[in-house]
C-alpha cells in the first residue's frame, strides 16, 4: 500500500471540523429514516404471515420492483461509501474493484436466476434438494448459506459502526458500540414483523434514495467542471498527490507480486461469488415468474452499472474537489469521500446547501446500511428454519418413518422459528461486531463473496447441469469450499502475522494471501467432482429429468 | 427497457403477468415450436379455476391458472410414452409437499417423457449453446483484464486519449461488454426459448395432473 502523502494541494479550503449543525440535521435525517422503515415494516408486516410472504414475500413483485431491491441489497454501504472511497485514495486501481462487482451479475442472468426461481422455493438448498434429496445436502448447503450471511453481517455492522460514529461527528468506542447495537436491534425488528415484504420494500426505497442521490451528486460535479470530464480526470491526478500514477494501475495492488496476487484472487471471488450470495438467490423467489426473474436481473444490472459509473465519477470528483491527503485525513479507508464531497458541491462548509446534501448523503448512507443488514438476516434466518430445522433436522431418521415420509413441520411453525432465528442471528452478529471492529470492512466482505463463490456456487453449477452429479459430491462440494476458505484466512496475515491482523502479537500465517479465493474455489469444484467420481451410488437420471425439465420450463414452479 | 405491466397484482392474486399474451400468441400461431411434436388425442383437461385452487394442497403452491379461454385452442403435447394422464380429481403434483409421494411415479414418468421430447431438447439447446460460450468468454475476458494489471501494467499505462490509458480504456469496455451480453442475453431468451418454454410449461403441468 503506498502512502501518498504528498503536499496538500486541495482545490477548496478544507473541509474537515465539521461545524455541529450539519450534524443536527444529519440526525434528524436519519430519525426520519428510522421511522419511515419502521412505518413500512408495521404497515406491510400486516398483509400475511405465511410461510410464502415470510421468505418470498408473496412472489407478487414486479420485475421492476424487484430489481430495484436487488441492487439494495448489493450496493452495500462498502459500494456506495467504500468504492468512491477507494478511488479517491486509490484512482484507478478503485476502478477495478466496481468492475468485478458488476460484471459479476452476468454469471447471476445467464447461469443462476431463472434456473433458481425456476427449481426453488425459498432458498438456495432448495434447488439442490429437489434433486439430491439428502438431509446432508440441506444441512450443508443450509449451513454454508449461514456461515456466508453471517460473515457479510459483520462486515456490514463493523462498517456501520465506524461509519455512523464517523457521520455525525464523533469518533468515541462508546458511539461505535452503541450503533452496532442499534442497527442490529432494528435489522431484528424488520425481519420479525415484516418478513420478506417489509424487507423488500425497504430495499427499494433505499435502492430509489441511494441512485437519486448519486444522480444528483453527479450532475453538480459534471455541472461543476462543465461537462469535460477530462477535465475532471485530469484534476484528480493534480490533486491525488501521486500524479499520473493515480490514473494508472497498481497504486494499491501494484507493489509486489504477491499483492498482485492478492487482487486476482480478490476478482476472481467478487465475479463468482455474486451468484453464491444467500440473500441475492432468495430475492429471485420474490417475482411469479423465471421471464420476471431475468428481467429484474436486468434492471439490476442496469442499476448497479450505472451506480458504479457515478461512483467512479464521485470518487475522482472527491480527489479533485477535496483533496487525497484531506479524504485520508478524514477516515484513513476513504469512507467518507463521498460526503465530503456533497460537502462541497453543496457551497462548502458552513454554507446551507453544504450542510443539507451532507446530511442528506449520510442519512442515505444510513439507509443503506439498514437495509443490507435487513436482507442479509433475513436470508440468514431462512437458512437456519428452512434447510437446517425443517430440512434437515426435524427430518432427521429416527423420527418417526424414512427421510421420504417423515412427518415435515408445518409451515407455520417454520416460520416461527424462522422469526426466532433472525432474533438469535442477529444477536450472534451483534455480539461478533462488537468484537470484531478493528477488523478491515472491505476485507470481510471480500471473504464473505470468496466463501460463497468456494462452497455455493460449485455445487449450485454441478446441481444445474452436470446429469451425474451425486449427493455425496454435493456435500464434499460445499464442505470442500468452505473450509479450505476458512481454514486459509485463518492462517493469513489478517488473523496474525502483520500490524492490522486480528491478533498482532502473535505470527502463525504461512498462507500469504489475503483473500483465499484462487486456492479455495477451484478446490470446491474439484471436490465436487472427486465426491462424484467415488460416490457409491450413481446419480439418478429421474431427478435430474425433474431439475431440468422444471428449471427451464418453469413446469410445477412455486 | 420497456415494463410491460407496471402495476403490480392485487393482494393474493397470484396473476402470471406473461401467461396471457404468450398464451394469446400461442392461439394466433398454431405452429408455435412446442406444438410441432404434439400428439392429441388426450382429452383436455380442463376444470375451473375454482375447483382447481380447492383441489390442491396449498393454494399458494399451485401453478398459475392460464386463461380458460385459451386452453382448447391448444391441445397438450402428450408424448406417446405416457400411457394416462392422472385423474384430473387428483391433487396437482406440489414437488417437496408431502403431497408428491402420492404419485412420485406418474410425475417421473412425464418429467422423464418430457425431457427426451423434441421440443425440450430444443429448448435446451438453445439455451445451452448461447450460455456456455458466453459465459466462457466474458469470464475469460475479465480475468484477462485483471491479470493484465498485474502482468503488463507497462502496456495499461500507455496513453490512449486525453487523460485516458489503456487500462482506462478496458476497464470502461468491461462496462460496455457488460451491458451488451445483457442485451444478448435477453434477446436470445426472448426470441428463441420463451414462447417454446411456456407451451411446454403447460403441457407438463397438464400431464401432471
Amino acid at each position: 500500500m503506498t502512502a501518498t502523502t504528498g503536499v496538500l494541494t486541495t482545490a477548496t479550503p478544507p473541509p474537515v471540523a465539521p461545524a455541529g449543525q450539519h450534524h443536527g440535521l444529519a440526525i434528524v435525517l436519519f430519525a426520519v429514516i428510522v421511522l419511515v422503515t419502521l412505518g413500512i415494516t408495521l404497515w406491510v408486516g400486516r398483509q400475511g404471515s405465511a410461510a410464502e410472504d415470510f421468505y418470498a414475500g408473496g412472489r407478487d413483485f414486479t420485475p421492476l420492483q424487484n430489481g430495484f431491491a436487488l441492487s439494495g441489497d448489493y450496493l452495500s454501504a462498502a459500494s456506495f461509501l467504500g468504492v468512491a472511497g477507494l478511488i479517491a485514495l486509490y484512482g484507478y486501481d478503485g476502478v477495478l474493484y466496481s468492475i468485478g462487482f458488476l460484471v459479476a451479475w452476468l454469471v447471476v442472468l445467464m447461469l443462476v436466476a431463472e434456473l433458481v426461481r425456476n427449481a426453488g422455493r425459498y432458498t438456495l438448498a432448495d434447488v439442490l434438494a429437489l434433486r439430491l434429496r439428502r438431509r446432508r445436502v440441506r444441512a450443508a448447503a443450509g449451513g454454508a448459506s449461514v456461515v456466508v450471511t453471517l460473515l457479510y453481517l459483520v462486515a456490514q455492522m463493523v462498517g456501520a459502526g465506524s461509519l455512523v460514529a464517523l457521520l455525525l461527528g464523533t469518533n468515541s468506542a462508546q458511539a461505535r458500540t452503541w450503533t452496532i447495537i442499534a442497527v442490529g436491534a432494528l435489522m431484528i425488528v424488520y425481519v420479525t414483523i415484516g418478513g420478506m415484504r417489509a424487507t423488500t420494500w425497504i430495499q427499494i426505497v433505499k435502492a430509489f434514495l441511494l441512485i437519486a442521490g448519486s444522480v444528483l451528486l453527479t450532475v453538480l460535479l459534471v455541472v461543476r467542471f462543465h461537462g469535460d470530464l477530462f477535465e475532471l480526470m485530469r484534476q484528480a491526478a493534480r490533486h491525488s498527490g501521486a500524479g499520473q500514477r493515480y490514473l494508472e494501475p497498481g497504486l494499491k495492488y501494484g507493489a509486489t507480486f504477491t499483492s498482485r496476487l492478492d487482487f486476482f484472487s480478490l476478482g476472481l471471488a467478487l465475479v463468482l461469488g455474486t451468484a453464491g450470495l444467500p440473500h441475492i438467490l432468495s430475492r429471485f423467489y420474490t417475482v411469479p415468474t423465471a421471464r420476471a426473474a431475468r428481467r429484474s436481473t436486468m434492471w439490476a444490472i442496469g442499476l448497479v452499472g450505472g451506480f458504479y459509473l457515478m461512483a467512479i465519477a464521485l470518487g475522482l470528483g472527491a480527489t479533485a474537489l477535496v483533496g487525497s491527503a484531506e479524504v485520508r485525513h478524514a477516515n484513513a479507508a476513504g469512507n467518507t469521500a463521498v460526503p465530503l464531497l456533497a460537502l462541497v458541491l453543496g457551497g462548502g462548509n458552513g454554507s446551507t446547501g453544504g450542510v443539507v446534501l451532507f446530511a442528506l448523503i449520510s442519512a442515505i448512507a444510513f439507509a443503506t446500511i439498514l437495509a443490507v443488514v435487513a436482507g442479509l438476516t433475513l436470508a440468514s434466518s431462512a437458512a437456519f428454519a428452512h434447510d437446517i430445522w425443517a430440512g434437515a433436522w426435524r427430518n432427521r431418521p429416527g423420527r418417526r418413518g424414512t427421510e421420504r415420509t417423515a412427518e415435515k413441520p408445518s409451515e407455520q411453525q417454520e416460520v416461527v422459528v424462522a422469526r426466532f432465528a433472525a432474533g438469535g442471528i442477529g444477536a450472534a452478529a451483534i455480539v461478533i461486531s462488537l468484537y470484531a471492529q478493528q477488523l478491515n470492512v472491505a476485507f470481510l466482505v471480500g471473504l464473505a463473496f470468496a466463501v460463497a463463490a468456494s462452497s455455493n456456487l460449485p455445487v449450485l453449477l454441478y446441481s444445474l447441469f452436470w446429469s451425474r452429479f451425486t449427493a455425496r459430491g454435493a456435500v464434499w462440494s460445499v464442505y470442500g469450499g468452505l473450509v479450505p476458505a476458512i481454514v486459509l484466512v485463518f492462517f493469513s496475515p489478517v488473523v496474525s502475522g502483520s500490524k492490522v491482523a486480528l491478533f498482532p502479537g502473535v505470527d502463525f500465517h504461512w498462507f500469504p494471501l489475503e483473500n483465499p479465493g484462487i486456492v479455495s474455489i477451484p478446490l470446491g469444484f474439484l471436490a465436487g467432482w472427486i465426491g462424484t467420481l467415488t460416490s457409491p451410488e450413481p446419480a439418478d437420471p429421474d431427478r435430474f429429468a425433474e431439475l431440468e425439465v422444471r428449471a427451464l420450463t418453469g413446469a410445477g414452479a412455486a | 427497457m420497456p415494463q410491460q405491466q407496471t402495476s403490480s397484482p392485487g393482494q393474493g392474486q397470484r396473476f402470471d403477468w406473461w401467461a396471457a399474451p404468450a398464451a394469446a400468441a400461442t392461439a394466433s400461431e398454431p405452429t408455435a415450436a412446442p406444438r410441432r411434436t404434439a400428439v392429441p388425442g388426450q382429452p383436455v383437461p380442463t376444470r375451473p379455476a375454482a375447483a382447481r385452487s380447492a383441489a390442491a394442497p396449498e393454494p399458494v403452491a399451485a401453478p398459475p391458472a392460464p386463461p380458460v379461454a385459451a386452453r382448447p385452442v391448444a391441445p397438450p403435447a402428450v408424448p406417446p410414452l405416457v400411457p394416462a394422464v392422472a385423474p384430473p380429481s387428483a391433487p396437482p403434483v406440489v414437488p417437496q409437499a408431502s403431497a408428491a409421494a402420492v404419485s412420485t411415479t406418474d410425475s417421473t414418468e412425464v418429467y422423464r417423457s418430457v425431457q427426451a421430447s423434441a421440443a425440450f431438447q430444443d429448448i435446451r439447446r438453445s439455451y445451452r449453446s448461447f450460455v456456455f460460450p458466453t459465459s466462457g468468454a466474458f469470464l475469460g475476458w475479465y480475468l484477462m483484464y485483471v491479470a493484465a494489471e498485474a502482468a503488463a501494467p507497462g502496456v495499461m499505462r500507455s496513453p490512449v486519449a486525453g487523460p485516458l490509458n489503456v487500462a482506462w480504456v478496458l476497464g470502461l469496455l468491461q462496462f460496455a461488454s457488460t451491458f451488451l451480453l445483457t442485451w444478448l442475453y435477453a434477446r436470445n431468451a426472448r426470441t428463441k426459448r420463451d414462447r417454446a418454454a411456456l407451451g411446454l410449461r403447460w403441457d407438463t403441468q397438464d400431464q401432471l395432473r
